[in-house]
C-alpha cells in the first residue's frame, strides 16, 4: 500500500514540526520552572529558551536551505513536474520552511523583551 | 504485516482509454442494481454517501435556524434596556445554547456534512469506505442533538456559556442536569464527529480516481485532509475534559475545586486546545471550498495553487498554538501569553497568503457576477475585517481590555460567520443545482445577499463599539443611561434583517427543490469531478485523472466517464465497490467491497444516543437497555464484515486486473484503527497533562494524605501487560501459519491474553488500593485515579474485543483471507499494553522529577 507515505508526509511538514517542537518547548519549560515546586530567583532560566530558539532557526535554515536546492534542481527538470506531486512536496518543505522560521523568531521576541515569571 | 496487493501491478498509467466499447449487455444494469437505494421509510437505511450527506446537512442546517432563533430571542431581549421579555435564567440558558448548537451542531457538522455528499464525487471514488459509519455518526449526530435541543423546552439546557468554566459549572454552582446534558452530549456529538473526521482522512488519501496524485487533488480535499487530522488530534482534548468535569460532577473528583488541590484553569486549557483549532477546523473546509470556487467563477487556475495547500498545512499546525489565547485574563505568565501572542499573529500569515492567492485569481480571470461570486465577495470583505480585529485582540493589553465584552462578540461573528456561514452560502448556490439539476434563482440570490450582508454587518459591527464602551458579553439587560441604547437597536434591527435574508434564501430552495430535475451538466464550467454525470454509485466509470483542473484539460471526460470508457465501468462482484489507491501518486492497488444499506448503524446510533442523555436523567434501567441495543447491533453489523471476498480478482478496465481485497496495512479498516488509536492517546495525553498539571500546582508531589503504590505493583503490571501482547501475537501468527494448523488455538491464546491483561490490571488498582488512594479527597489522587480508570475501559473494552474475535475464530471467520478483527484488535490490544505502561511512568516519573 504505502508508496512512502510516512516519508513523503515527514519530508513536506519537518519544518512545522521544528516549529511546533520549539514552541511547546519553550512554553513548557517556561511553565515548569514558574511552577511553585521548581521556581527559583531565576527563572525562567533564558540560556536554556535561546538555546532552543538558536537550534530551531538552525533546523529551519537547514530545511530551506536544501528545499531551495531541491526546487531550482527540480525546475530544470521536466519530467518532475508530470505527477507534481515530487514538487509540492519540495513547495511544502520550502514555504514550510519559511513560516517556520517566521514563527519561531516571533515566538523568540519576548524572550529576549521579558524577565521573570511575572 | 502483508498485503494481499501482488507486486505486479502496472507501475505507470495506460495513456489510452482504460476501457474499450462496446460495454458488455446487463453490465450498466448490474451496477444500477449494486447501488440501488431504497425509497419511501426505507430510504432511512440507506448509508451511501449522497443519502446520508443530503440528510446530514439539510439537518445541520435545521440547527443553524434553530440556533439562529435563538440568537433572535436573543437580540429582541437586548433591544431595549432593561428589557423584561426573557428572564435572566431563561437568557443564560438561551446564549448557551445559542453558542453551544451554533458551534457543536451546525459548523463542524455542516463542514462535515457537505465533505461526506462532496468528496467521493470529487475524488472520483464511488462512496467513502466505510458508509456505515458514516451513517452511525449521522444519525448518532441527529438523535443526540435534537434531543439535547429539547432540553431547551424542558427547562434543563446547560447555563454555563457554550465554553462550560468550571467552577460556575461544577456542582456547587450548577446543581441541576443542565450542565450534565452539555457534557455528556458534546462529549457524544464530538465522537460522532471523530468518526466522520476518520472517515474523510481514509477516504482522501485512498480513494481518489487513478492519476488523482496528492499534486492534482483538488484544494477542497486538501483542505479537508488538514481539518480531519486537526480534528483528530483537537477533539480529544474536550473530550477529556468534559469526561473529567463530569466526574467531578457525579462522584465529586475534585479536578477543578480549588480548595482541594484542583484548578479550573485546567479546564480551559482543555477546552481551548480544543476550541481554538476548532475556529479553523471551521474555516479551513470553507477555505477549500473557496480555493474551489473561485476559479470557476473566474474562469482561470487558482493561483498559487501549491502556496495554498501549503498556507492550509501551515495553518492546522499554528492553530494548535493559539490555545491560550483565549486566557489572556487568567493570570498565566507574561512570557507564556507572550509566546501564544506571537503565534496568534504568525497565523495571520498563512491565511493572508489564501486570501492574496484568491484576490490575484480574480484579478487574473473574468469575474461573472452570480450567487456564488456575491457570497464570496461578501465573504471576503468580512473575514478579513474579523482577521484584523483577531490580531487586535491578540496583543495582550489590548485584549485585557475588551476581553468578554461586545468586541470580542463582533470579532468572534466576523471571523466564523464571515469566515464559514457566507461560503457555506456561497457553496449552496454553487452545488445546488447537483442535486436535482435546478439553480437557485439568480434574482432572488440578490435580494437574499443585500439582505444577509446588510443585516449582518448592521447587526454585528456595532457590538464593536458597544464593546470599546464597556458592554460585557451575557448580560441579560443594561441600564438605560449608559450609552448603549441606539447601538443595541440596530443591532437588533441588523438581526432580523440578516434572519430574513435566511427565510427568503429558505423559501427559495425549497421553490427550487419542487421543481422538476434535469440533467445536471456543468452549469459553471467547472474544472473538478463532481460536475461529472453522476448517479447513487457515482461515475458509471472511475475516471483517470492527468490533470489538476481535468475538466478543463480533459474535455471528452464526462463523455467517456458516461460512457465507461474508463476504470471499473460495472459491478465486478455484483455487489457495492471502489477502487482503493496508494495515497500519494493514487496507483490503482485493489477493488474494495463497500457494505450495503442497512439498519444497524441507525439502531446503533439510537442506542448509542439513549443510552447518554437518558443516564444523564438518571432513568438508569432504560439507559442501560439502549446501551445493550447499542452494542448488539454494532456486533452484528461489524459480524456481517470481515468475510473473505467474493471472487479473487477483478477486471477494472482492457488491461489492469486487481484484487479484490487486502488485509493488514493494505485495508482501509487497518488505517482507520490506527488513527482511531491515535485519537484514543490523544486523549490520554490529556489526561496525564491534566495530572501533570495538577501536580505542578503543589511544592509536595504527592502531596500529603497522599501516596505513590508501592513500585513492585506497577512492575508486575507491566510485566503482564507484555506477556499478554506477546501472546496475542503468538495468536496472530498461528493464522499466518496456516488456517488448518492455527485456527484451533487461537481463541485459547487470545484468552490466555486476556487473563494476562486482566491481572495486569488488577495489579495496577490494587497498588493503588494498598496506597490508599482516595480520589474524592485531593485532586491529584484524582488524577491519578483519572488514569487508572481509564485503562480500566480499555481493559473493559479489549476484553469484549477478545469475546467478539473467540466467537469469530470459533464460528470459522478468521481466516488468512478474513483477518481485519484479528489485526485491527492486535493493534488495539498493542495500544493497551503501551498505555497501561505509560501511565505507570507518568504517574511515577512526574513527583521524582519534582524532587
Amino acid at each position: 500500500m504505502s508508496d512512502r507515505f510516512f516519508i513523503r508526509l515527514l519530508y513536506g511538514t519537518l519544518p512545522l514540526l521544528v516549529w511546533a517542537f520549539h514552541f511547546f518547548a519553550v512554553y513548557l519549560l517556561v511553565a515548569a520552572q514558574c511552577s511553585p515546586a521548581l521556581i527559583t530567583p531565576q527563572a525562567p532560566r533564558h540560556a536554556m529558551l535561546a538555546m532552543l530558539s538558536v537550534l530551531a532557526l538552525g533546523a529551519c535554515a537547514t530545511l530551506l536551505w536544501r528545499a531551495r536546492a531541491t526546487l531550482r534542481d527540480g525546475a530544470k527538470d521536466g519530467a518532475k513536474n508530470d505527477a507534481n506531486t515530487p514538487r509540492l512536496l519540495d513547495w511544502a518543505q520550502a514555504g514550510g520552511a519559511v513560516l517556520a522560521m517566521l514563527g519561531v523568531i516571533w515566538t523568540s521576541v519576548p524572550v529576549l523583551m521579558i524577565d521573570g515569571c511575572g | 504485516m502483508t498485503a494481499a496487493v501482488p507486486d505486479t501491478l502496472p507501475s505507470a498509467l495506460p495513456s489510452a482509454l482504460p476501457s474499450s466499447l462496446p460495454r458488455p449487455a446487463g453490465e450498466l444494469e448490474r451496477l444500477q442494481a449494486a447501488w440501488k437505494t431504497p425509497v419511501g421509510w426505507r430510504f432511512f437505511s440507506s448509508v451511501n454517501n449522497t443519502s446520508i450527506g443530503l440528510l446530514y446537512i439539510g439537518t445541520a442546517l435545521l440547527f443553524f435556524v434553530l440556533a439562529g432563533i435563538l440568537g433572535l430571542m436573543m437580540r429582541a431581549q437586548l433591544a431595549v434596556p432593561e428589557n423584561t421579555l426573557l428572564s435572566a435564567a431563561t437568557y443564560n440558558q438561551v446564549f448557551t445554547m445559542h453558542g453551544t448548537v451554533m458551534m457543536f451542531l451546525f459548523a463542524i457538522p455542516v463542514v462535515e456534512a457537505i465533505a461526506v455528499y462532496l468528496l467521493p464525487n470529487m475524488l472520483g471514488a464511488r462512496d467513502l469506505p466505510f458508509p456505515r459509519l458514516s451513517a452511525y455518526a449521522f444519525w448518532a449526530y441527529a438523535i443526540g442533538g435534537l434531543a439535547f435541543f429539547c432540553t431547551l423546552f424542558a427547562g434543563l439546557a446547560p447555563d454555563g456559556g457554550w465554553f462550560m468554566y468550571p467552577p460556575l459549572t461544577g456542582k456547587q454552582y450548577s446543581p441541576g442536569l443542565n450542565a450534565d446534558f452539555w457534557l455528556l452530549g458534546i462529549g457524544f456529538i464530538e465522537i460522532s464527529a471523530i468518526a466522520g473526521a476518520i472517515e474523510l482522512i481514509v477516504g482522501i488519501l485512498f480513494t481518489r480516481a487513478p492519476g488523482m496524485t496528492l499534486g492534482r487533488m483538488p484544494v477542497y480535499a486538501w483542505a479537508m485532509l488538514v481539518v480531519g487530522v486537526m480534528i483528530v488530534f483537537a477533539f480529544p482534548a474536550i473530550i477529556a475534559g468534559t469526561a473529567l468535569l463530569e466526574l467531578e460532577r457525579a462522584y465529586d473528583w475534585p479536578f477543578f475545586i480549588a480548595d482541594r488541590g484542583g484548578d479550573p484553569i485546567l479546564w480551559q486549557h482543555l477546552f481551548w486546545f480544543f476550541g481554538h483549532p476548532e475556529v479553523y477546523i471551521i474555516f479551513l473546509p470553507a477555505a477549500g471550498m473557496v480555493s474551489t470556487m473561485i476559479p470557476t467563477i473566474a474562469g482561470t487556475p487558482l493561483v498559487g495553487r501549491t502556496q495554498i495547500v501549503v498556507a492550509l498545512v501551515a495553518v492546522g499546525f499554528f492553530s494548535f498554538a493559539l490555545w491560550a489565547h483565549h486566557m489572556f485574563t487568567a493570570g498565566l505568565g507574561v512570557l507564556e501569553m507572550s509566546f501564544v501572542s506571537a503565534a496568534s499573529m504568525a497565523v495571520a500569515v498563512p491565511t493572508a497568503i489564501q486570501l492574496f492567492a484568491w484576490i490575484a485569481t480574480l484579478w487574473r480571470g473574468t469575474v461573472r457576477i452570480t450567487g456564488p461570486t456575491l457570497f464570496l465577495l461578501g465573504f471576503m470583505f468580512i473575514f478579513v475585517l474579523g482577521g484584523l480585529t483577531g490580531v487586535m485582540v491578540a496583543v495582550l493589553p489590548f485584549n485585557w481590555q475588551v476581553h468578554d465584552t461586545y468586541f470580542v462578540v463582533a470579532h468572534f461573528h466576523y471571523v466564523l460567520i464571515g469566515g464559514m456561514v457566507f461560503p457555506v452560502f456561497a457553496a449552496m448556490y454553487y452545488w445546488i443545482p447537483l442535486i436535482n439539476g435546478n439553480r437557485l434563482s439568480e434574482p432572488v440570490a440578490r435580494w437574499v445577499f443585500a439582505l444577509m450582508f446588510g443585516g449582518f454587518n448592521l447587526a454585528f459591527f456595532p457590538m464593536h463599539i458597544t464593546g470599546l464602551l464597556g458592554m460585557p458579553r451575557r448580560v441579560y439587560t443594561y441600564a438605560a443611561d449608559l450609552g448603549w441604547n441606539g447601538l443595541n437597536l440596530a443591532s437588533t434591527v441588523g438581526a432580523f434583517i440578516l434572519a430574513a435574508g435566511v427565510l427568503l434564501f429558505v423559501a427559495d430552495a425549497v421553490r427550487t427543490f419542487r421543481k422538476v430535475g434535469k440533467q445536471v451538466g456543468n452549469p459553471w464550467k467547472a474544472a473538478t469531478l463532481e460536475w461529472l454525470p453522476s448517479e447513487y454509485y457515482n461515475n458509471r466509470s472511475i475516471p483517470h485523472i492527468t490533470s489538476m483542473e481535468p475538466l478543463w484539460d480533459q474535455p471528452g471526460l464526462a463523455a467517456e466517464v458516461e460512457a465507461g470508457r474508463h476504470y471499473l465501468p460495472g459491478s465486478a462482484s455484483g455487489k457495492r465497490e471502489t477502487i482503493v489507491t496508494s495515497p500519494v501518486s493514487a496507483e490503482p492497488r485493489y477493488v474494495l467491497i463497500l457494505p450495503t444499506d442497512s439498519w444497524w448503524p441507525l439502531i446503533a446510533a439510537a442506542g448509542t444516543a439513549g443510552f447518554f442523555l437518558l443516564l444523564t436523567v438518571k432513568m438508569t434501567l432504560i439507559a442501560f437497555a439502549c446501551g445493550i441495543a447499542a452494542v448488539t447491533a454494532i456486533i452484528v453489523w461489524l459480524w456481517q464484515g470481515d468475510r473473505p471476498a467474493p471472487i479473487e480478482t477483478a477486471k477494472v478496465s482492457d488491461t489492469l486486473t486487481l484484487p479484490v481485497g487486502a488485509t493488514g496495512a493494505a485495508a482501509p479498516s487497518w488505517w482507520a484503527t490506527i488513527i482511531m488509536l491515535v485519537v484514543d492517546a490523544s486523549i490520554f495525553a490529556s489526561f496525564v497533562f491534566a495530572y501533570i498539571h495538577i501536580s505542578m500546582r503543589l511544592t509536595v508531589c504527592p502531596p500529603p494524605n497522599a501516596a505513590l503504590a508501592d513500585p513492585l505493583w506497577p512492575w508486575l503490571s507491566g510485566s503482564l501487560l507484555v506477556a499478554g501482547s506477546a501472546l496475542f501475537a503468538l495468536a496472530r501468527r498461528s493464522i499466518d501459519i496456516g488456517t488448518g494448523a492455527g485456527k484451533p488455538v487461537l481463541p485459547w491464546l487470545v484468552l490466555a491474553a486476556l487473563a494476562c491483561m486482566g491481572a495486569a490490571f488488577a495489579c495496577d488498582f490494587n497498588g493503588h488500593r494498598l496506597a490508599g488512594l482516595e480520589p474524592t479527597s485531593l485532586a491529584w489522587s484524582a488524577a491519578v485515579a483519572a488514569l487508572l480508570a481509564y485503562q480500566g475501559l480499555h481493559v473493559a473494552g479489549i476484553a469484549l474485543a477478545a469475546l467478539y474475535l473467540c466467537a469469530r475464530a470459533w464460528s470459522g471467520h478468521v481466516t488468512s483471507a478474513s483477518r481485519a478483527t484479528l489485526d485491527n484488535t492486535a493493534l488495539m490490544w498493542h495500544y493497551t499494553t503501551l498505555q497501561g505502561i505509560a501511565a505507570s511512568l507518568a504517574i511515577h516519573i512526574v513527583p521524582t522529577l519534582m524532587g
